[in-house]
């Protein structure tokens, strides 16, 4: 567990049987409800201990250009994790653990066997998994065990720290380095915890150079951008006409949203756009996705996407052959919060993708604008938000923030001998 | 050049009438609405606008409307399309989701809400009523409830308010330092409001600036995006005397010079805050130190008792600072150490500080501002209840006294809080969600607004809201399971419309 992992990012699409929506909706709503305390639920995510978070959503509708949704040709249901490790390692986990589940799901999907073996059911996933355009993960190289693990040493460390802060006269020493020791000694002695004292292995070199598949992406933005750049002065003229989403307030259809959110400290968010007709446009996103993909693996690593310091995993992924645009992110905040970091902090990267996208507020440049008109950009986002079915989160309670200071704490506890000035620093995490 | 029209705006909007200490609020239902629309005729009459100052012989009056209330008297039917009010103001403050976002929960829960509530009468008409004595203010009362039965409305409740020594607020703080300075409505500045803001007036040095645009709090004029706030359009037709003003698209624009106003009765338990600052404050003896007590408050607060903030005065309180708002946090304060991050003044104002370890810097300061900026509201809440007596029955703010007096846990206290925006999600509802009931604020991990968080269910969450920390030189002093020290006893979403649009509205017959 000491060991870096690095986190992937899994959407899986599986098309849905004419007539089966309606019971698979029931089905899912069933297991959103149960999962967490009915031991019996068809789909133990908990169990699966590759999973960071989780979704199901059922996509039958896009967002088009007259403000209201189209129904898709194919209706699919989107299966999507955020896990440990290899993918074929997560998706054996998966068969292996909710096997029930896959079955009684995925049976409303075509090319579902019937009695599948695992085997089969391996395959299946390993078939209707769709690549995404661009992904982001927040706290890079940490496994769902570790930040598990982490949080609950803060907790110990706190509670030592409580004990002792008046009674052993750690002030009256005024020793940061003493203290240090003290809290060491307490976790050294600890079978719970003692692990924590071994430092967390490095970064392997491959990973520091390649990045997973980040190293091409870099490649192949380079290779578009020439294109990319005649067309960008191409639509320069257009997007001065193109059609604006009209309203600056929130469309009723909201609430059917803001009654899944704020339950936990974390939230999710599923938006689904039509894609703007034409070969550039897409041309054109493709090249930013695989400029936010590069930034993602080799910039923006210390826990924030352009700015943005809240969100565990965001993905973006093309679909329903090659028409819509789905965005899915858990974060760690407010949706006012969240969607207010879109237009102060990350407004050219997220205007760069979604100016090409349908209704999108007026943009100058694709990247200038847009977002910035800010009660426009945030009721054009909620007006195209999908209900996601199912979801689930492996650590409710911590942030992305939470997790990265956790992380530096362990560091601090395994690290040699510090000088005071850097035990003073170190105790100023807790 | 874009200039605020002071005088269709309504007073209390651009002053807290500080002079007049006495003052009511009446909640009122409207029984006839084409009689409510001739009272309306002439109490428009009598508002008190922004240009005029009272001296504390005046008598002010001011009005706003809960979403049916406008309704009522036929908003509905004269919108321009889609053009209508905030959804959040057309909700209401009462909906399951928003419940999460107040923490509106458990003891707070509207169902036992006295008013705005779901068991209790719906609210139409808000009437603020402000003189310089209880006396002038009865009188003023009495004349405007003799014309209610004409007026074809009839008053809910009548919410009393009491003045408490030194401008104090139940828990013996001092209260309304820290607003936010609305361009335009300062004299020194004559400012453009068509102009960016944040270049064109004064920066008042540093990375502290407290000048933020008039459509932040005001419709009808560029907020802090330079963007014109939604605001509700009428179809001209409607509109026969021509008396509204139109927007920058030619549409007629019944949101110009009002505001949202956020109400909210928030009942507080003295006894219950200083027993628990005292519980945490004993020597080893089992005496309490009142050196350590004073000092906890502070820091659960932000300021010292006297008003005195605690980023400048770390260490005691230095009265001579009791009104200081022109202070930043960053650099001397950054990690909180004077003015934890979790404290009720730091949250609910950010100032300049980064909220992030690793953004201890100059331009983040600035960054930080900028946002923070976006999330203000301007206060104009009262208490209410009376406070406790000393020996010499006179009223006291002393937390000794106030725990001697048998009756603090009886007497109901609290405070009518009352704020305005242009953008409730982005503002108000922002502080309360993002800022007040996050356990996660900035870098923390299980602290709510020590004051106001949610904390009845921190035992179900592993605690996760109940804890409060103050960083010290080498260790932190935490205390935990923190209770809860104040409820929500009523509450409503009110919009207070331009004098103009009061006119509009008596006027409107379809
Ligand atoms: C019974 C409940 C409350 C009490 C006792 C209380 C008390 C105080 C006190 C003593 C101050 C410092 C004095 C000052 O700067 O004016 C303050 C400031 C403030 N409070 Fe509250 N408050 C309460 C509720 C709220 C609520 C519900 C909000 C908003 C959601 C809020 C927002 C603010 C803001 C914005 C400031 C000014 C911060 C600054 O600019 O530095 N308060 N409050």
């Amino acid at each position: 567990m000491n060991d870096f992992v690095s986190q992937g990012a899994l959407s899986m699409l599986a098309k849905i049987r004419p007539g089966s929506i309606e019971e698979l909706r029931g089905i899912l709503k069933d297991l959103d409800q149960t999962f967490e305390n009915n031991e019996k639920a068809i789909f133990p995510f908990r169990d699966i201990r590759s999973i960071h978070f989780a979704r199901f959503v059922i996509v039958d509708k896009s967002f088009t250009e007259e403000a209201t949704f189209r129904n898709l040709n194919e209706p699919f249901l989107m299966f999507s994790t955020n896990y440990d490790g290899s993918e074929n390692d997560h998706l054996h986990e998966i068969v292996e653990v909710a096997s029930d589940g896959m079955d009684q799901i995925f049976f409303h999907c075509y090319e579902y066997p019937n009695s599948p073996s695992k085997k089969d059911r391996f395959r299946f996933l390993k078939k209707i998994r769709a690549t995404y355009g661009a992904f982001h993960v927040g706290a890079q190289g940490m496994s769902v065990a570790r930040i598990q693990k982490e949080g609950k040493l803060r907790e110990f460390i706190q509670d030592f720290i409580d004990q002792n802060s008046n009674t052993k006269g750690w002030s009256d020493v005024n020793d940061p380095q003493l203290i240090r020791e003290d809290i060491k000694d307490q976790v050294r002695s600890s079978s719970e915890f003692n692990w924590s004292i071994e430092s967390p292995d490095r970064v392997p070199i491959g990973w520091k150079l390649f990045r997973r598949t980040g190293w091409k992406s870099g490649i192949e933005m380079i290779v578009r951008l020439p294109l990319a750049l005649v067309f960008w002065l191409m639509i320069r003229r257009k997007e001065k006409t193109d059609k604006i989403y009209p309203y600056t307030r929130y469309d009723q259809r909201a609430k059917d949203h803001t009654a899944r959110e704020d339950k936990v400290v974390q939230n999710e968010m599923s938006l689904l756009v039509d894609i703007k007709k034409g070969f550039r446009r897409r041309f054109l996103l493709k090249t930013v996705f695989a400029g936010i993909e590069t930034l993602a693996r080799y910039v923006f690593t210390k826990g924030e996407l352009g700015g943005i310091p809240t969100i565990h995993f965001a993905r973006w992924v093309i679909v329903d052959e090659g028409r819509a645009l789905m965005f899915m992110s858990n974060y760690g905040s407010s949706w006012e919060s969240y969607l207010g970091d879109f237009i102060d902090k990350a407004s050219k990267g997220l205007t760069g993708v979604w100016s090409n996208t349908v209704l999108y507020p007026r943009t100058r440049w694709l990247l200038w604008g847009g977002s910035k008109d800010e009660e426009r950009f945030k009721c054009w986002a909620r007006a195209q938000q999908v209900t996601t079915d199912v979801w689930y989160t492996a650590y409710s309670n911590l942030t992305v923030k939470n997790i990265i200071q956790n992380k530096q704490i362990r560091e601090g506890l395994a690290a040699g001998r510090m000088s005071k000035q850097e035990a003073t620093e170190w105790l100023k995490l807790f | 050049m874009i200039q605020l029209e002071i005088n269709d705006i309504q007073g209390i909007i651009r002053r807290g009438y500080g002079t007049l200490e006495a003052a009511c609020y009446v909640l009122l239902k409207i029984d006839n609405s084409s009689k409510t629309k001739k009272w309306l005729a002439n109490l428009a009459n009598r508002i008190n606008n922004g240009e005029n100052k009272p001296s504390s012989t005046d008598k002010c009056i001011n009005v706003a409307f809960t979403q049916l209330g406008l309704n009522r008297l036929g908003i509905e039917k004269a919108y321009d399309r889609e053009k209508k009010f905030s959804i959040e103001f057309e909700d209401g403050m009462v909906t399951d989701h928003r419940k999460n976002i107040l923490g509106d929960l458990n003891t707070s829960d509207p169902k036992h809400w006295e008013w705005g509530g779901p068991t209790n009468d719906s609210i139409h008409v808000l009437l603020l009523l402000y003189a310089g004595n209880q006396t002038l203010l009865e009188e003023l009362y009495s004349d405007e409830a003799g014309q209610f039965a004409s007026g074809g409305v009839s008053q809910i409740k009548r919410l009393e308010t009491h003045f408490l020594p030194d401008r104090k607020e139940h828990f013996g703080f001092r209260d309304g330092i820290g607003q936010p300075r609305v361009a335009g409505l300062l004299d020194k500045h004559k400012t453009d409001l068509g102009k960016n803001i944040s270049t064109s007036v004064l920066q008042e040095g540093g990375s502290y600036n407290n000048i933020i645009a008039a459509g932040e709090f005001v419709l009808g004029y560029p907020n802090a995006y330079q963007k014109f706030p939604n605001s509700p359009k009428v179809k001209k037709e409607t509109d026969t005397d021509d008396i509204l003003d139109i927007d920058e698209t030619g549409a007629k624009d019944f949101g110009k010079n009002g505001s949202y106003l956020v109400f909210r009765q928030l009942e507080q338990h003295v006894g219950k805050f200083w027993n628990y600052v005292y519980d945490h404050s004993k020597l080893e003896s089992g005496e309490i130190d009142k050196s350590v007590s004073e000092k906890l408050a502070a820091k659960m607060i932000g300021r010292w008792r006297s008003g005195c903030p605690i980023t400048l005065s770390p260490d005691q309180d230095d009265p001579t600072l009791k009104d200081k708002d022109n202070f930043g946090y960053y650099p001397d304060d950054k990690e909180g150490d004077k003015c934890p991050m979790a404290s009720h003044v730091r949250r609910t104002n950010p100032r300049n500080s980064p909220l992030q370890r690793k953004h201890f810097n100059d331009k983040e300061a600035k960054n930080a501002m900028v946002d923070a900026n976006k999330h203000r509201i301007i206060r104009r809440g009262r208490a209410y209840g009376e406070p406790s007596l000393d020996n010499n029955g006179n009223p006291t703010m002393e937390p000794d006294l106030m725990l001697k007096d048998g009756n603090t846990g009886n007497r109901k206290v609290g405070l009518h809080f009352l704020c305005f925006n242009a953008n409730i999600g982005r503002q108000f509802e922002f502080i309360q969600h993002t800022w007040v009931n996050n356990p996660k604020f900035s870098e923390l991990y299980s602290e709510a607004d020590p004051l106001l968080g949610e904390v009845s269910d921190a035992e179900k969450n592993n605690g996760v809201f109940g804890d409060f920390t103050a960083p010290g030189d080498l260790l932190r002093t935490r205390v935990r399971r923190l209770e809860k020290f104040v409820d929500v006893k009523g509450g409503a979403y009110f919009f207070m419309p331009g004098i103009k649009a009061i006119k509009y509205l008596s006027k409107l017959h379809l």
